[in-house]
């Protein structure tokens, strides 16, 4: 009975005590009395449930202040919907707002944090673990070395058999540690082969190559550091640490040369002479990452040059579009034109297609080799491989995804501009061009110049637009990170996730700060101009 | 069924603008009763305190027997009409009159039942399957009007609910609004700006200005005998004519000087005016209706003052003059002052009401340098800028204080 | 200029230029179904206009050829459509939440909340990801589920991106639903949550399809986040799987790598479509009068 409009000529009868509620109407009992509350009560159980046992496992993984986070962020959720008719916008913005923190606020305060730490490759440990680190990866060879029979216990378990080779020393190494045996415990068979104590069994054959791997990860801690390593499969040494630790005076100190390496301050142990030892860790230092930019010639350049480009390609692209996009549609925007739908249609179509897939597509239609552009022009043209042919590359592509936005925008705002104002231009004697430059322009402008600022801050960290097309190459000549390409944000991303020059998060963080200056000073003057704060009585 | 009871109410929005001020007034059971004033008196804020709307500053709201301060809307059991008269878009005629009973989770019957005798009683069988956006402006009102009613609610509060309605629909609305409360019989709770409405329409009406109740009345009272000068001004149409003037005692007798005539008093004034006599010599306010000015040839023998005829408007059955005498009118503030704004903070949808007659009237009698607005009877032969002989029925003159506004009664 | 007197035949001209426009906005599109269906699988081969007609290179997205390395296609098909589709539900379904505490609530700090939102939403998405990367990694720890390489931890990832963009807009459509309604319905004793889903959700339709629309086309376009939290290329999403289709081996896989860009335009074109007559209406605002 419910749902679209009936003839006005229905007769009393037919809607007779008949009325049922639409689907619509009815979802109002969804939500209330007992519905609504079982829904809240299964949700919040699950809810509980579900951060319950990740606070168990916090708690097991010693991460107490975390799980008592965790456990704190639970309570408000209980606290909040369990509470009846009270703190209402709260039950209606939590869910929204927890997202947000966990995953936009944290993460800024993190990088903003990250910007004021040197926290690179070789500087992401924390000191305690990158000084246990150095001892670890510096180790020297001892004096000793022995001769090694693998085998196995019962429980399969590997337990090397080794004599000393100068003293005939014997012991059994095992995963826990060295155990000194009685040399006669075991015995030599006639093959010169060491046979080792009961309950031993030598590992002989496929069954010692097998386990090949195993071998040569195996290691025997010593007291006092060091170890026992293998060499092939019948030979073993012992290793002692390279560095140690001066609590104390906080210095890396050379067993073997004496070397001191003394802390700088800045994440490292150098020595007098600059030697650097190779893990370091993240440490505050001050505005060094932002300074960098200005005074460090190996990230000003590249810096300076992705700036410059940025701007450039930005710049291009949302003039170039809005350009030609504002000339089809004035082109279009005639009354009773023929096709004007279809034409639209058409040509909005770079639109609708999802703009990674048309990047991916034109990577391959501007191939250089075999792309079908250079096919079908009658000259080569190194589209993707010379610097200045890919910046007019990325700029071309970017226009033509750019565009179909502009016609879309340029139509509905020459549309609403009163014909009136045009007709009056044309009976005060203005000839068509003096129409378009002082009547239609200036309307036209007022409506779109807050959206043009807006696209010029949407490209000006268009990160696929660049990425996907040239991977921000190519490579410049300077062999920097920044490609030639590259634009502030792929840069960015490059110094932070892309492994072949060494990452550096912290450098990375701190222009991710300079781009946020930029973009907020860009969309501020968008925003005051649309004057969106108006609607925030 | 039941009473409503305003004891000592205050309203003070979160900006410090005090809307509504010590306000009592009591709604007999039911009663039509209309809330009226110029628009951002309070009127409305009022009103959606008794629909729970509004939290209540200071002072109780009582329905029936119940103190509602602390009662949500829901639990208040009224029912409100308004303005725009909030159908939901989405949801059929038929929808929109059981909304508030499947809220209640009424049984199903009942809520076919009562959708079935609301929708015959306002004519909109045929329109139940249809959206709002389907109907006319007077068949959406009806809808409003039926889903207050199927509710049965204690009270009906209606907030200017004919005011998106054109001219002639809103006089056929006002006479089914008023029969169906008849009918129904429940106590009903009326908000306008328009003095015709609240004077066709009400039981009572109640005028409000700048959040202070003025005058709770029959209509024919608030005409004949209004107790100030904003009530004086603002009932009736065109509004009343009011000038500073001194009455001069002479012996026993009174005698109003205004315009440099001399218009006795009789003896049954004095007696309606107990306190006249205390303002003798003293400047007062003289208020006298359109109708109650003549030509002064009518009356011949009556005492009379010269005009200067400023502007004509010919009605046909009447005709309205606008003339200049040498008295100083007192001109009273109809228009918003600071109190509005609350109203309109407060209520940010509503669009600015039209232009009222009294406005128009105002406006156009003031380019004209006019003080006085007289009916003349039609055919009268008047000549625009020619001075015209006028005098006045000093039976049905009022008498304000100067200084309070208050009538000298 | 709108000059009525002129003929029809003066218009060549703009047919004309139209049409260059035309070709050049559609090439690219039309390319690909040529190479899609051409027979020569490799780049090379490729020409605009196809020399003969196969079906092989769809074939070879779905079936592993002879030696040739596994395929994912589908996997990656699948992954994008699962998370495009809950980021717009969710994306809609706690954004209108929010919304609607900011439009019809007063509470302290919710001017100040707006304006928070805004000038996060500043900060480009990218700056974040180094923290993003190690929470996740952090709470995969804990709960592995929302680990590295889920697609869970990304879909919560692009849930808190856009919310402060969608949130002004749901907010401005809401706050032009005239109060009345909310009043009205409160009259009649609805409470927040049935205003809500009752009164409001349905007669923001326009907006919520909007936002929807835009979360879902978004999710599928997306590739820096996913490129960071993603890391087996089973697990991957469509844009992140055919860019490492197209990167390893370029040349020969053109033909299927063109099949499956024909695929993979289909959700987001059917989006596009389906909620086309919203778009207009959501983003003008204040339709819903009468």
């Amino acid at each position: 009975m419910t749902g679209q409009a009936t003839s006005d000529r229905i007769s009393r009868s037919d809607v007779s005590s008949t009325y049922r509620p639409s689907w619509l109407a009815r979802l109002l009992s969804l939500f209330s009395g007992t519905g609504g509350l079982i829904v809240k009560i299964v949700l919040l159980s699950l809810l509980n449930a579900m951060v319950g046992w990740a606070v168990i496992v916090l708690f097991a993984q010693d991460r107490i202040v975390w799980a008592l986070g965790t456990l704190a962020v639970l309570g408000v959720f209980d606290f909040v919907y369990l509470r009846p008719n009270k703190l209402l916008p709260a039950k209606f913005i939590l869910p929204g707002s927890v997202l947000l923190i966990a995953y936009l606020i944290v993460p800024i305060f993190f990088t903003i944090n990250t910007a004021f730490q040197r926290y690179s490759t070789s500087h992401v440990l924390t000191k305690a673990e990158a000084i246990s680190t150095n001892i670890e990866q510096n180790v020297v060879q001892g004096e000793k070395f022995f001769l090694m029979t693998p085998s196995r216990d019962t429980s399969g378990a590997l337990v090397l058999v080794l004599v000393d080779d100068t003293t005939g020393q014997t012991y059994l190494g095992r995963e826990s540690g060295l155990e000194e045996i009685d040399p006669a415990s075991i015995q030599v068979d006639e093959f010169g082969d060491v046979v080792p104590p009961a309950g031993l069994t030598a590992l002989v054959g496929d069954d010692l190559f097998g386990a090949d791997a195993e071998l040569a990860a195996f290691e025997v801690p010593l007291e006092g550091g060091g170890a026992i390593k293998t060499e092939g499969i019948s030979g073993a040494y012992d290793s002692v640490p390279g560095l140690e630790y001066d609590l104390a005076r906080d210095v890396m100190i050379a067993t073997d040369t004496g070397i001191e390496y003394t802390d700088n301050g800045r994440g490292s142990f150098v020595t007098s002479s600059g030697e650097e030892l190779v893990v370091g860790w993240r440490e505050y230092i001050g505005f060094e990452n932002f300074t960098a930019v200005v005074t460090n010639p190996l990230v000003r350049a590249p810096f300076l040059r992705a700036f410059a480009w940025t701007i450039a390609f930005a710049a291009s692209t949302v003039l170039l579009s809005f350009t030609i996009g504002l000339f089809l549609a004035k082109l279009l925007d005639k009354p009773k034109f023929r096709f004007k739908r279809l034409y639209r249609s058409l040509l909005i179509v770079p639109y609708a297609v999802p703009g990674f897939l048309s990047l991916l597509v034109f990577k391959g239609l501007l191939n250089d080799d075999y792309g079908l552009i250079n096919k079908l022009l009658p000259f080569d043209v190194p589209w993707l491989f010379d610097p200045w042919w890919a910046r007019v590359s990325v700029i071309l592509v970017s226009v033509w995804l750019t565009t179909p936005y502009f016609l879309l925008v340029c139509m509905g705002a020459l549309q609403a501009i009163p014909g009136e104002l045009v007709e009056a231009a044309r009976v005060d004697g203005a000839g068509r061009w003096q129409v378009f430059r002082k009547v239609t322009l200036p309307l036209l402008l007022v409506v779109v110049t807050p959206l043009i600022i807006a696209s010029f801050a949407y490209n000006f960290n268009n990160f696929n637009n660049v990425f996907l097309l040239t991977g921000g190459g190519p490579t410049s000549s300077d062999q920097s990170v920044a490609g030639a390409t590259d634009i502030l944000i792929s840069y960015t991303y490059k110094l932070a996730f892309e492994a072949g020059k060494g990452q550096d998060y912290g450098l990375a963080s701190a222009i991710s700060i300079y781009i946020f200056f930029i973009v907020a000073a860009m969309s501020a003057s968008g925003f005051l101009r649309s004057k969106a704060l108006e609607n925030m009585k | 069924m039941a009473q409503v009871k305003f004891e000592n109410v205050d309203k003070v929005f979160d900006n410090g603008v005090k809307a509504v001020a010590n306000m009592s007034l009591d709604v007999r059971d039911g009663e039509f009763l209309v809330l009226v004033g110029p628009s951002g008196c309070g009127k409305t804020t009022a009103l959606r305190m008794v629909a729970g709307l509004e939290a209540i500053s200071s002072g109780t709201v009582s329905i029936g027997d119940t103190v509602v301060n602390n009662l949500t809307s829901k639990d208040r059991d009224i029912a409100m009409v308004f303005q725009n008269y909030a159908l939901y878009p989405h949801l059929s005629v038929a929808d929109n009159i059981a909304f508030g009973l499947r809220l209640r989770k009424e049984p199903k019957e009942k809520i076919a039942k009562q959708v079935e005798w609301a929708a015959t009683m306002l004519d909109l069988v045929p329109y139940l399957n249809r959206r709002p956006k389907e109907l006319s402006g007077g068949q959406r009102q009806r809808v409003a009007m039926g889903r207050a009613i199927v509710r049965e609610p204690k009270v009906f509060l209606m907030d200017e609910p004919l005011s998106n309605l054109d001219a002639k629909l809103r006089v056929q609305m006002r006479a089914e609004i008023a029969n169906l409360q008849k009918q129904l019989g429940t106590t009903t709770i009326y908000v306008t700006h328009d003095q015709v409405e609240a004077m066709t329409m009400g039981d009572r009406v109640a005028v409000m200005s700048m959040g202070v109740l003025q005058q709770v009345a029959e209509p024919q009272v608030l005409y004949d005998a209004p107790a100030n000068i904003f009530v004086a001004g603002f009932i009736g149409t065109p509004p009343m004519n009011m000038f500073e003037a001194t009455v001069e005692k002479d012996g026993d007798s009174l005698a109003l000087n205004l315009a440099g005539a001399r218009f006795a008093l009789a003896k049954d004034r004095e007696w309606r005016y107990p306190r006249l006599s205390q303002y003798a010599e003293r400047k007062i306010v003289v208020g006298i209706r359109a109708e109650d000015v003549h030509a002064a040839e009518a009356k011949p023998g009556w005492p009379s003052v010269v005009g200067r005829l400023g502007l004509m408007e010919a009605l046909g059955s009447s005709q309205i003059g606008y003339l200049n005498i040498d008295a100083t009118k007192v001109a009273v503030a109809i228009q918003p002052k600071a109190p509005d704004d609350a109203t309109a903070n407060a209520k940010p949808a509503k669009g600015a009401p039209a232009p009222r007659a009294e406005d128009l009237h105002t406006e156009a009698a003031s380019s004209f340098v006019t003080n006085l607005v007289a009916i003349f009877p039609p055919r009268l032969p008047l000549k625009l800028g020619t001075d015209v002989r006028i005098t006045i029925d000093t039976a049905n003159i009022h008498f304000f204080d100067a200084q309070t506004g208050e009538a000298l009664r | 200029m709108n000059d009525p007197t002129k003929r029809r035949g003066d218009d060549w001209w703009r047919h004309l230029i139209l049409w260059v426009a035309i070709a050049l906005a559609v090439f690219p599109p039309l390319y690909v179904i040529t190479a899609a269906f051409n027979a020569d699988q490799t780049l090379s081969g490729t020409s605009f206009l196809p020399r003969s007609f196969t079906l092989e290179n769809f074939k070879g997205l779905f079936v592993q050829k002879e030696g040739g390395a596994e395929v994912f296609f589908v996997r990656w098909f699948r992954a994008s459509i699962i998370i495009a589709l809950l980021n717009a539900f969710f994306t809609v379904f706690i954004g209108a939440l929010s919304a609607y505490a900011f439009s019809r609530f007063r509470f302290r700090g919710r001017r100040m909340g707006m304006l928070f939102l805004l000038l996060i939403q500043m900060f480009p998405g990218l700056l974040n990801l180094v923290a993003i990367y190690l929470i996740v990694l952090r709470t995969g720890e804990v709960v592995p589920a929302l680990g590295l390489n889920k697609l869970t931890a990304l879909l919560l990832v692009y849930l808190s991106g856009a919310m402060s963009i969608n949130l002004w807009l749901m907010k401005g459509f809401f706050d032009s639903i005239p109060t009345e309604l909310d009043e009205s319905a409160r009259v009649d004793g609805a409470t927040p949550a049935q205003i809500f889903w009752g009164v409001i959700l349905p007669l923001a339709v326009p907006v919520l399809s909007v936002v929807g629309m835009f979360a879902f086309v978004g999710t599928l376009n997306e590739f820096m986040t996913a490129s960071v939290l993603l890391e087996t290329v089973d697990n991957f999403t469509l844009p992140l799987g055919l860019q490492a289709y197209i990167s390893t081996n370029f040349e020969e896989n053109w033909g299927s790598f063109a099949a499956g860009v024909l695929i993979a335009q289909i959700p987001a074109i059917v989006g596009f479509v389906f909620v086309q007559k919203y778009i207009i209406a959501g983003l003008t605002q204040g339709s819903v009068k009468g």
